[in-house]
């Protein structure tokens, strides 16, 4: 891993179209500014994790379509059925 | 922009069968650029998002309205820029479903990151919402006893 020290108000540039800024350092937080074009999705680690785990977790092949738990089914419609009913 | 979607911005349906374009693929999953949603009135208020072709990849995906109290959606302007998106009522929010658990089985929601969509457009990304520390990625929907 490249690693280098910059201070505040320093930035680096990621090819042509990437600028991570130094905003702001305080304490043991940094705040950072990122100028990325659109099409770069730009996540804090932590979050993007749980959700790559979380579509992993849930991805089926195709083939062997998940049985879809009947009693949940039953339970959504129950309680969508109460609502409407309202 | 805030999103409040306790009840739908208006009741559209959505087609039986209608592509979703995702020129981002979803997290963990970038070649996943085109799906399709797929329903049956049996499986409402599960739909499925899956790739057309034959043995491909699937997602059970539900639509959040009525299904979480509470859930409130906030998108980045620079996601609602990427999908072209200035009126709530063009948005077709999707949330990926978990099936867990092998003898109990639970059913989960993920929060955090919906594949928001342009009904107009049908190009949708995965998007973290911005107030992600309200919502839990595992939210439980349903849990067998």
């Amino acid at each position: 891993m490249l690693v280098l020290s910059r201070s505040e108000d320093e930035s680096i540039v990621i090819g042509d179209e990437i600028e991570v800024c130094i905003v702001r350092i305080d304490g043991n937080t940094v705040r950072l500014g990122i100028k990325a074009p659109k099409a770069v999705p730009v996540h804090r680690k932590e979050v993007y994790e749980s959700i790559k785990e979380s579509n992993q977790a849930a991805v089926v092949a195709a083939n062997k379509t998940e049985v879809l738990p009947q009693k949940a089914l039953q339970k959504l419609r129950d309680q969508s059925k109460a609502k409407n009913d309202k | 922009m805030k999103l409040e979607l306790e009840t739908p911005p208006e009741q559209k349906t959505t087609e039986p069968c209608s592509t979703v374009k995702l020129p981002l693929g979803l997290m963990g999953f970038a070649d996943l650029k085109e799906l399709e949603l797929v329903y049956s009135q049996e499986e409402l208020p599960f739909m499925h998002l899956q790739q057309k072709e034959a043995n491909g990849l699937e997602f059970l995906v539900v639509e959040p309205y009525g299904l979480i109290p509470d859930y409130k959606v906030e998108i980045a302007d620079q996601d609602l820029e990427f999908l072209e998106l200035t009126t709530p009522e063009d948005v077709l929010l999707l949330n990926i479903v978990t099936i867990a658990g092998d003898d109990k089985r639970k059913v989960l929601v993920n929060l955090v990151g919906p594949i928001v969509v342009n009904r107009k457009t049908q190009k949708g990304k995965q998007v973290v919402i911005a107030n992600y520390q309200e919502h839990s990625a595992k939210h439980l929907l349903f849990e067998e006893e």
